[in-house]
């Protein structure tokens, strides 16, 4: 008897690394036509620095310089962000760790901004040494990313815990933020599948029943940002025979649109666009989603790879 | 453990405590299944919960050969023998043979394990022979349930053997998961019924190899309804575990251990919202009628579920 994993026609399809180049492609295409259109010069500098990071997670999924060109595009455009008046201020508003990922990617790049430097300088000053030992999940990539630039010891990994359930619930029954909180907690403790959790053993085995069914629930109810999330927790938990976990990253790719964006949320941006003052589509919710799949798309086939990681070094020595 | 509880599976009193509750609600209930509402017109709704109720009464009586089932069954049996007996209600199968399915099937329920013939045998397979019935456009898995019916009541027919109409069916076919809807999951729960006579045989109609996929996707179609508290759902893809021979870890448990928590005092279990067209067809009168039409189906795939793994539980003591 075969695995279920070669039953179901999505995972039997053309693997998904096979046709990376295709839907990469798109993506690339996209995003670079963001910038060449001038759209890009109207970003908000949380969009630049989400635009920067799938640029660069694209040119690592594309053969040779294929993904330059985006690349290149959204450096650009970050740098005209950053030199403007009081980047800070608005830095203070953004993600940290889009704020560190365009760090280490313009500092890979040789760039070096005076404006973009000083706020993660403070950042880290500002966490500290008590951030060295803190135990926060959610602090975890960024302080990772902080140890990657040079700026904080690295974290510890940490234990995933048992959450505290209310009698009448289960762990299948969770709730999203409890999920999410497990979720953070595995990235944590894996150092984003780089080792093995540390993990009862038992809640272990839980855990590799149960997400997969958050995941299934969460993809089939379109909520891309937990499912995305919790496909990458599969692979931080190293459930690769998983089915879900192709059947998952297919689905992402069926949710590529045209152009090379990912996800169909005209329903979700129409909402938003009733209740948030200054929304735009493209970089309030088109970017981020995008982003959210690729880099679950690429964490997910390509071996090795990890964002929160500088990881082309044991990539390399992977495909040796 | 989840969460520092420790979850298990039933036990054979809490089994039992599942099916008196929800049998004891059915049989409180009888008078609303009775499909004669009117002379002229059966009601299409309360037949589909009649015939519900025949198959739950047809299992119970196969489980319990010795003849001593579950005193509610003999109520419910008493019901649907007087139900049959109406010609209102008999002469449908004759004048809508277009609903063949849904009348044929409540005789077909009553008289599966009896032994002396009933005159109203041949009648229905005239019918049959005449070729409408068999002919008749439907989605695969209820081609299934018509053969699986037939059979049962052994009735000559022209359909195709299991294997043939099992690879039409969405659960071989085997579509990403992600896509599913509930009438999907439906369709593989019923599926699989057909396919296992409700757990009472293995199932030899699905290839082997194809097998490893098919449990996993009913474990991860369980994992998902027990998140959503699909108590319908969930009964259904219990029994299909049992259709299966196979108990998915960890989930099997969780989801029978919510499942028996989720009855209610009055021993029925909490459906999933009918439509208001069905509420008002079914009953639609009083506040009993609207619980009625939303919980009638679980708690009858409770009693089911029970009764059917019952045999494989141990004895207390």
């Amino acid at each position: 008897m075969t695995g279920p994993a070669g039953h179901f026609a999505a995972t039997r399809r053309p693997s998904l690394a096979a046709d990376s180049s295709a839907w990469a492609g798109r993506t690339e295409a996209w995003l670079e036509r963001l910038v060449t259109s001038g759209e890009a010069a109207q970003a908000p500098i949380s969009a630049a620095l989400q635009g920067i990071v799938a640029a660069w997670i694209v040119r690592e999924l594309l053969p040779d310089e294929a993904g330059e060109g985006a690349l290149a595009g959204w450096e650009a455009v970050l740098k005209d962000r950053l030199g403007e008046e009081d980047p800070q201020g608005a830095l203070l508003g953004c993600d940290a760790a889009s704020v560190l990922l365009a760090t280490r990617i313009l500092r890979g790049r040789g760039v070096r901004t005076s404006s973009l430097e000083a706020f993660v300088a403070a950042l880290a000053a500002a966490l500290g040494d008590e951030a060295v030992t803190h135990q926060s999940a959610e602090l975890f990539g960024t302080l990772t990313l902080l140890h990657e630039l040079g700026l904080a010891e690295p974290p510890p990994t940490g234990h995933v815990p048992v959450p505290l359930l209310s009698p009448a619930t289960n762990l299948f029954q969770a709730d999203e933020a409890t999920v999410a909180m497990i979720a953070n907690h595995v990235a944590a403790s894996t150092d984003f599948g780089r080792r093995p959790p540390s993990v009862d053993a038992a809640f272990f085995d839980s855990l590799v029943t149960a997400v997969p069914v958050w995941a299934l629930d969460a993809l089939r109810s379109y909520k891309f940002e937990l499912g995305t999330t919790l496909l990458r927790t599969m692979v931080y938990l190293g459930l690769t025979d998983e089915p879900m976990l192709p059947m998952g990253l297919h689905l992402l790719v069926m949710q590529q649109r045209p152009e090379g964006a990912f996800a169909f949320l005209a329903q979700e941006a129409a909402s938003l666009a009733r209740s948030k003052p200054a929304f735009m589509a493209t970089w309030d919710v088109d970017v981020p989603a995008t982003l959210a799949c690729i880099w679950a798309l690429a964490e997910g086939i390509v071996p090795g790879f990890r964002l929160f990681h500088d990881t082309a070094g044991d990539r390399a020595i992977a495909a040796r | 453990m989840y969460g520092g509880q420790r979850v298990a599976g039933p036990t054979r009193e809490r089994v039992d405590a599942l099916i008196d509750g929800s049998l004891e609600w059915v049989g409180q209930n009888l008078v609303r299944f009775d499909p004669i509402t009117r002379a002229s017109d059966a009601n299409w709704f309360r037949s589909k919960a009649a015939l519900e109720l025949a198959m739950l009464c047809m299992q119970a009586r196969r489980l319990t050969p010795d003849g001593a089932v579950h005193p509610q069954i003999e109520r419910c049996v008493d019901f649907l023998e007087r139900t049959w007996g109406d010609p209102l209600y008999q002469e449908r199968v004759v004048r809508e043979p277009g609903m063949f399915r849904l009348y044929a099937a409540t005789y077909i329920a009553l008289q599966a394990g009896r032994e002396s013939a009933d005159p109203y045998r041949e009648v229905i397979q005239r019918i049959v022979d005449d070729g409408y019935a068999t002919a008749i456009e439907e989605v695969p898995f209820r081609v299934l349930e018509l053969r699986y019916l037939l059979e049962l009541g052994g009735f000559r027919h022209d359909l195709p053997p299991c294997r043939q109409l099992y690879r039409q069916t969405l659960l071989a076919k085997a579509p990403p998961l992600l896509y599913l809807t509930n009438l999907d999951a439906y369709s593989i729960t019923h599926t699989l019924f057909y396919l296992a006579d409700l757990g009472r045989r293995p199932i030899r109609a699905i290839p082997p190899e194809d097998l490893p996929a098919v449990s996993w996707t009913v474990g991860k179609l369980l994992g998902l309804y027990l998140r959503r508290r699909n108590w319908d759902l969930v009964g259904e893809l219990l029994l299909s575990c049992q259709c299966l021979r196979w108990t998915p870890r960890l989930i099997y448990e969780a989801a029978w251990e919510s499942f028996l928590a989720a009855q209610l005092p009055d021993g029925s279990i909490p459906g999933t919202l009918r439509h208001e067209r069905y509420t008002a067809e079914l009953g639609g009168r009083d506040e009993a009628d609207r619980l009625f039409s939303e919980n009638y189906h679980t708690t009858l795939v409770g009693s089911l579920v029970g009764l059917s793994i019952r045999p494989l539980l141990d004895t207390p003591g």
